[in-house]
C-alpha cells in the first residue's frame, strides 16, 4: 500500500478546471516531485491534501485512509506537515516559539497542570524545548533563536518554516516551492536538507518545485502536469527528457 | 525613515507623558512640601482610587472587545451588553437565589462564558467568511435584542437592581484616605483576573493556541488547531471576563439593562491602549477612568462626560498607533 494515493482526483474553479481526473501514489520514503508551469495544478494539489480546498471529486487515500473526511486542523494529528509558497510563520514570534507551536500537536499536558505549571507540565515544556533546539541545530538556525520572525531575511524565514514543520516530527512532508527566493547557495543546502530529512528524519517527502536543478538533485520520482493533467511520470532525467513535457514549458514549436 | 514631523509629534508625546505624570504625582509632591493639607491629599488618594477601580471595569470591557478583535478581526459593539446580561446573571445568583457571595460570583461567570460561546454559535459562526463590516453590525444588533431580552425576561425588566456584596457599605482606611471596600475590591480582582489571563495565554495550550491564531490564522490551521471552535471559545472568554466586568460594576452603579452603554467609555480605553494590545487596554482603561474622575472632581460639571473623548482625541492626533500599538500601516 503506498504511503498516499490520489485518485480520479478533480477540481474546478468556476469554469477552469485545476485537475482533471489526477492519479498518482507516493511511497512511504520517497522524495516525490511535482513540476509543471503555472496554473498547472501544483499548488492546487496541495492545498487539497492539506483539506483547504475541497474536489470535485476523486479521493486521497493516506495509509489507506480516506483523507478527505478529515477537517483541516486533523491534517496535522495524521502526521503531515506543510510549508507555503510564500511562508505563513508567526511574524510577531521569535524562532523558537515558532518552531514549539510547530508541536503544537504533541502537547499532552492538561489545562490545569499547565496553569499551574506543575512538574509533568514542566517536564513536557522541557520535552517540547529540547526538541526544538535539536531541529534549530539540524538547520543550524540556533543563531536566531530569540529573533522575531518579522526581523529575519527572507532566506531564514524560509529555513524557519520548514523548522517549524519537522517540528510536528511529520511522517509526509509537503513542500511548496521550497526553492523560491533563496540564492544558489541557499538552495544547495536546501538540497542537502531535504536528503537528511528523508534519511536521518525518515520523512516522506512530496514537493512542488521549479528549480529543476533541484528537483534533478533530489528526487526519486517527478510527475509533471499541465492544465491539471498528468504529463509525464518517472525518474527526473525520464520527466526532463520528455517531449510532451518539453511542449508544455517551451510552446508547440519545441 | 523619520522625517521631522515624526519627530516632533515623538517629542510631544513624550512630554505629554511626562507632563501627565507630573499631574497625577503633583498633589504628593505639595503635600510633602507643606503646601497642600492631609484631608486634600485624601481627597485627591479616593478620587485616584474610585478613578481606577471604574477604570478597571472599563479595562475589562475593553479587554474582551480586544481580544475578539485580535482573533477574529471583528469590533464586538455587544461587549457592554455582555456585561450588563453578566450583571443580571450575578444579580440572578446572588439577588433572586440567596447564594454566598463567592459562589454566586462563580456561577454566573460561568454562566456568561457559556452565554458567550451561545452567542458565537447562534450568530456569529453563520457569518465566518463575510465581510467584517457585516458581522460588526450584527454585534449592534445583538446588542439591541439583548436589551430587550433582559427587559423581557421576568425577574430582570427594566428595573434597576442592586447585588448585595459582602464589601458594601465598608471603608477601609489608606494614609489620609478613606477608601470604599466596593473599590478596592475592584482593583484587586481584577489585577488577579489579568495575573490568571496572564498565566492562561502564556502557559496554556489552549491560550497559546489563541494567540497563534491572532497572528495567523492560516498557518494556526496547519499546526493543528482547530480555529473555529477557538473563535468560539475565545467569544466565552470575553464574556466571561464581561461577566466579572459586570459582577464588580453593579454594586458601584446598578444593575439596569441599559448599563451596557458602558462599551462607550470602553472602546476609547481600547483605542487608547492600541487596541490590538491586551495589557493596553487595561492601562488604556485606567487612564480613562482617573481621568474622569479627576476631571469630575476638580474641573467643572460637563467636563467629566468628555473627559475620556477629549484624551482620545489628544492621543489619536499625537499617537495614532495607540499606547501600546504597533506603529505601521496594517497588512492588506
Amino acid at each position: 500500500m503506498s504511503l498516499l494515493e490520489i485518485e480520479k482526483l478533480e477540481m474546478r474553479f468556476g469554469g477552469l478546471i485545476a485537475l482533471k481526473e489526477l492519479d498518482c501514489s507516493v511511497e512511504e520514503g520517497e522524495i516525490f516531485t511535482i513540476i509543471g508551469p503555472n496554473g498547472a495544478g501544483k499548488s492546487t494539489l496541495f492545498n487539497i491534501i492539506s483539506r483547504f480546498y475541497d474536489p470535485f471529486g476523486g479521493a486521497i487515500f493516506y495509509r489507506g485512509e480516506n483523507l478527505l473526511r478529515r477537517p483541516s486542523h486533523a491534517i496535522p494529528r495524521l502526521g503531515i506537515a506543510r510549508t507555503f509558497q510564500n511562508i505563513e510563520l508567526f511574524e510577531g514570534a521569535t524562532v523558537l516559539e515558532n518552531m514549539l507551536l510547530g508541536r503544537h500537536i504533541r502537547r499532552q499536558t492538561g489545562f490545569l497542570s499547565e496553569l499551574l505549571f506543575l512538574p509533568s507540565a514542566r517536564r513536557e515544556e522541557e520535552a517540547h524545548r529540547h526538541k526544538a533546539e535539536e531541529i534549530m541545530d539540524f538547520l543550524k538556525l540556533e543563531a536566531y533563536r530569540d529573533q522575531r520572525i518579522a526581523n529575519l531575511p527572507y532566506g531564514v524565514r524560509k529555513i524557519v518554516e520548514l523548522g517549524r514543520a519537522l517540528a510536528s516530527e511529520p511522517k509526509l512532508l509537503l513542500l511548496d516551492e521550497p526553492s523560491s527566493g533563496l540564492n544558489a547557495e541557499e538552495t544547495r543546502d536546501m538540497a542537502f536538507w531535504i536528503h537528511d530529512i528523508r534519511d536521518l528524519l525518515g520523512a516522506t517527502i512530496l514537493l512542488v518545485e521549479h528549480d529543476m536543478t533541484l528537483v534533478r538533485a533530489v528526487s526519486d520520482r517527478v510527475l509533471a502536469l499541465n492544465q491539471g493533467r498528468a504529463l509525464a511520470l518517472g525518474s527526473p532525467a525520464e520527466v526532463s527528457a520528455d517531449k510532451a513535457v518539453a511542449r508544455a514549458y517551451l510552446g508547440e514549436d519545441a | 525613515m523619520t522625517s521631522w514631523t515624526d519627530r516632533l509629534f515623538a517629542a510631544i508625546w513624550r512630554g505629554l507623558i511626562l507632563f501627565a505624570a507630573l499631574g497625577v504625582l503633583a498633589p504628593f509632591l505639595l503635600y510633602a512640601t507643606g503646601a497642600m493639607d492631609a484631608m486634600r491629599l485624601g481627597f485627591y488618594i479616593q478620587q485616584l482610587v474610585s478613578g481606577a477601580a471604574i477604570g478597571c471595569v472599563y479595562a475589562m470591557v475593553a479587554l474582551g472587545i480586544v481580544l475578539i478583535y485580535k482573533a477574529t478581526e471583528t469590533i464586538n459593539f455587544a461587549q457592554g451588553d455582555l456585561l450588563m446580561v453578566g450583571a443580571f446573571l450575578s444579580f440572578t445568583t446572588i439577588g433572586i437565589f440567596g447564594l454566598p457571595y463567592a459562589l454566586g460570583a462563580l456561577l454566573a461567570v460561568a454562566a456568561a462564558f457559556l452565554f458567550g460561546i451561545l452567542c458565537e454559535r447562534a450568530v456569529i459562526r453563520p457569518l465566518v467568511g463575510e465581510p467584517a463590516f457585516s458581522i460588526v453590525m450584527v454585534t449592534i444588533g445583538l446588542g439591541f435584542f439583548l436589551r430587550a431580552l433582559v427587559g423581557l425576561t421576568p425577574g430582570w425588566g427594566t428595573d434597576t437592581f442592586t447585588i448585595p456584596t459582602p464589601f458594601t457599605d465598608h471603608t477601609v482606611q489608606l494614609g489620609p484616605a478613606i477608601i470604599s471596600q466596593n473599590h478596592a475590591a475592584i482593583i484587586l480582582l481584577t489585577m488577579a483576573l489579568c495575573g490568571a489571563l496572564y498565566l492562561f495565554f502564556a502557559k496554556t495550550k489552549i491560550g497559546v493556541a489563541m494567540q497563534a491564531v491572532s497572528e495567523n490564522q492560516l498557518a494556526a490551521h496547519y499546526m493543528g488547531i482547530p480555529v473555529k471552535n477557538l473563535f468560539t471559545l475565545i467569544w466565552g472568554l470575553s464574556a466571561a471576563v464581561a461577566g466579572v466586568a459586570g459582577l464588580l460594576l453593579a454594586p458601584i452603579a446598578f444593575v439596569h439593562s441599559q448599563m451596557g452603554f458602558i462599551v462607550f467609555k470602553a472602546l476609547p480605553a481600547a483605542v487608547l491602549g492600541g487596541f490590538a494590545s491586551l495589557p493596553g487596554a487595561i492601562v488604556g482603561g485606567l487612564i480613562v477612568g482617573i481621568a474622569e474622575a479627576l476631571a469630575g472632581f476638580y474641573l467643572p460639571q460637563g467636563f467629566k462626560d468628555v473627559a475620556a473623548y477629549a484624551l482620545l482625541l489628544i492621543v489619536l492626533i499625537v499617537k495614532p498607533e495607540g499606547i501600546f500599538g504597533e506603529s505601521g500601516m496594517k497588512k492588506v
